[in-house]
């Protein structure tokens, strides 16, 4: 296959950086450089210390480079993630808002610009409460799923790519019983199906009958 | 705006509410919201004026999410991969600072028109004997998928001949029929998957189920569903794979 | 039993997962097609004679011209009362024959599926490995190539050949000055041509395309990947913030 089983069940944590590391950063250069043409979008000139907006992974390289400082992102700060948190822990709560790529921006920026963030083992601390609190939350959505739409507005990339294995199978297993309890012919159907051994094998093949 | 009773809305099932609650404490996500292109989204977004970049990503990602094959973006590719021919030409008389961000910014590109395609290809060889038959999908192809396709099923062919077809008797040699409990040999995707999509441009009232209320869709709302049910949404544009 | 091979076949096709294979069990799918072949001789006799008892039957319609129109007439006739029952049998007797003949009806539809399963599940499992292996069949390790059948070497190559094609193809369209690096990984985005490493042992002076410079141990550097992978490899240099 052109993709790997593990990109059958969605993306992967490489994948899903890809696409945070194309959103947008401010930075502050430390050197001068001209307005440079990139595929992905124009940047520059960067002229120090006036803030520059330029993507993530360029943000990172530079930063690597040390040729910028990265200016880490609003919600990124330790009092604004306090209040998130608390917020988020209201009972009966909707989900808080953040960046579709929350996750994988604050990593990415944890991992090469920690010098540039301010309380970073606090924030770190704030981001595992804040998705400890999230995926507590995605639990008891689980219980209201039915076979036709949930709504789950506010969640993040990362969080849906993790519970995406787990709620689109019980979603389709939902129709599937009740596409059965609809129709009695169907229920026969399946009846007459299960008296054999081979039923199972049927389930196992299903996908793979084909050549 | 509105503030969110949890369960309030009738017919919803929902344990998140709209995107805007609670207002005074709400990002304005002043980079993060940033499309690659640079361009600010409006509500209702001009198809026309879109960057290849972000559609192709968009694309990337719709099609890694869609149980069926999806349309080809060939426009999109083929007019970023001139860019990428152009800034390649440019990379070696550039100093080495510059050289290297050229060089990764054309790798980011073609790294996402390779795993485009690859994604496609997959799903092509998933369903490769419907996708070749049924005129809607070999529309969605490029001329390069379809002779994959087509290549692809006559090697998969070929191979089960050879394997064990050719010394059945010449009554069970066929590929095609349908088995006494009614599964096919031709397998078709299942366009009533479930798949997580969000809300590009207000849709307004929409019709999750015939028989009951409808839900009102805004921009931002974030949806598991049927595929089926959100499936001409996505093809309009109104609704993204997540 | 019946249908016991294909069953046989099916379980060690189940067998199959990302990481094994089981050797190709040509002796097993050749007991498949043999009881296939069997059963489906008796299906056919049985339906010529009970074509030929019936007074006012017409031959050809005895004898079904594929196995689809053929399982067709057995799910029509489900309640016993097959047309072709309609002669000079008893009702008893032509209940007793048309439940044989869907039974082996039957028996013959899994075996076919086993068989394709089979097929199906290892050529997906080949497919697998030849993406990981850069869709060259040659890097093949010796112990996976002696588990597959020589049809199915054959199945490696020409997928190969017809993934170069589209390659060949799409690069010629796309690219035609460059690579699209077809094969590399697809699950790992690029990454910085350059890295910052930290100098765990001296490793003397190296030369880059930007100069010469002096790894002593404790300094660090940002320099071209390729410059230092082998270094990094070998442990005398050591990444700082890898992504």
């Amino acid at each position: 296959m052109a993709i790997t089983t593990r990109q059958q069940d969605g993306f992967t944590m490489p994948e899903l950086e890809y696409l945070a590391q194309c959103e947008r950063v401010a930075i502050v250069p430390l050197h001068r450089m001209e307005r440079l043409e990139l595929v992905t979008g124009t940047v520059g000139p960067f002229r120090p210390p006036q803030k520059a907006v330029v993507p993530l992974w360029l943000a990172v390289m530079l930063k690597r480079a040390s040729r910028c400082r990265i200016v880490a992102p609003d919600w990124l700060r330790y009092e604004h993630l306090r209040t998130l948190c608390c917020e988020e822990d209201q009972p009966d709560s909707l989900f808080t808002r953040l960046p579709h790529h929350y996750l994988e921006i604050a990593h990415v920026l944890l991992t090469n610009a920690e010098d540039d963030i301010v309380d970073a083992q606090g924030i770190r601390r704030l981001l595992q409460d804040l998705r400890e609190t999230r995926q507590s939350k995605t639990r008891e959505g689980l219980k209201m799923l039915n076979s036709l739409q949930l709504q789950m507005d506010n969640l993040s990339a990362a969080e849906i790519n993790e519970i995406r294995p787990l709620f689109a199978r019980s979603f389709d297993m939902l129709r599937r019983l009740d596409a059965l309890a609809a129709t009695g012919e169907q229920t026969q159907r399946q009846a007459h199906a299960s008296d054999s051994h081979y039923s199972e094998l049927d389930d196992t093949f299903g996908s793979s009958f084909a050549y | 705006m509105e503030t969110g009773d949890l369960y309030s809305e009738a017919g919803s099932a929902r344990f998140a509410g709209d995107g805007s609650h609670g207002g005074a404490m709400d990002v304005e996500e002043p980079e993060s919201s940033a499309r690659p292109g640079g361009r600010e989204e409006s509500d209702e977004e001009d198809e026309s004026a879109e960057d290849d970049l972000p559609l192709l990503m968009r694309a990337w990602v719709n099609e890694r999410n869609a149980p069926e094959l999806l349309h080809y973006e060939g426009t999109a590719v083929e007019n970023l991969m001139e860019l990428v021919d152009f800034q390649t030409r440019q990379i070696a008389a550039q100093p080495a600072v510059v050289a290297n961000i050229l060089k990764m910014d054309v790798d980011r590109v073609k790294y996402l028109v390779r795993s485009y395609l690859r994604a496609r290809l997959a799903k092509i060889e998933l369903h490769a004997v419907h996708y070749t038959r049924d005129p809607l999908y070999r529309e969605r192809m490029s001329q390069n998928e379809l002779d994959y396709a087509k290549g692809f099923v006559a090697l998969g062919e070929k191979h089960m001949r050879r394997s064990f077809l050719d010394q059945l008797p010449p009554h069970l040699r066929s590929l095609d029929e349908t088995a006494g409990n009614g599964m096919e040999m031709v397998t078709k995707p299942d366009v009533d998957t479930a798949v997580f999509c969000r809300v590009r441009s207000t849709v307004g009232e929409f019709q999750f189920d015939p028989s009951e209320d409808p839900i009102v869709m805004r921009r931002n709302n974030i949806f598991i569903t049927r595929y089926s049910i959100i499936r001409s949404l996505l093809e309009d544009g109104k609704v993204e794979l997540i | 039993m019946l249908g016991d091979e294909a069953f046989r076949l099916a379980k060690e096709a189940k067998d199959i997962t990302a990481s094994h294979i089981p050797s190709y069990n040509e002796e097993q799918v050749r007991l498949v097609t043999q009881e296939t072949r069997y059963l489906w001789a008796r299906i056919e006799e049985m339906i010529a004679s009970a074509g030929s008892r019936g007074a006012s039957q017409d031959p050809g319609a005895g004898l079904a011209t594929d196995s689809q129109a053929f399982s067709q007439r057995f799910k029509a006739g489900g309640g016993g009362d097959v047309a072709m029952a309609d002669g000079g049998e008893t009702q008893a007797e032509a209940e007793n024959t048309s439940g044989q003949t869907s039974l082996y009806m039957l028996t013959v539809g899994r075996n076919k599926r086993c068989l394709l399963a089979y097929h199906h599940r290892r050529l997906g499992f080949l497919r697998t490995l030849l993406w990981s292996l850069h869709l060259a069949p040659s890097l093949v390790p010796a112990e996976l190539t002696q588990r597959l059948a020589p049809e199915e070497q054959n199945y490696a190559r020409e997928y190969a050949r017809l993934n170069a094609t589209y390659r060949d193809a799409v690069e010629e369209q796309l690219c035609p000055a460059d690579s699209l690096d077809w094969t590399a990984s697809g699950e790992v985005p690029p990454r910085d041509l350059f890295v910052e490493v930290r100098v765990v042992r001296d490793c003397g002076e190296i030369v880059t395309e930007n100069g010469v410079v002096n790894l002593q141990a404790g300094t660090q550097h940002y320099l071209r990947r390729p410059d230092v992978e082998h270094l990094l490899a070998i442990g005398f240099l050591e990444h700082v913030n890898p992504l």
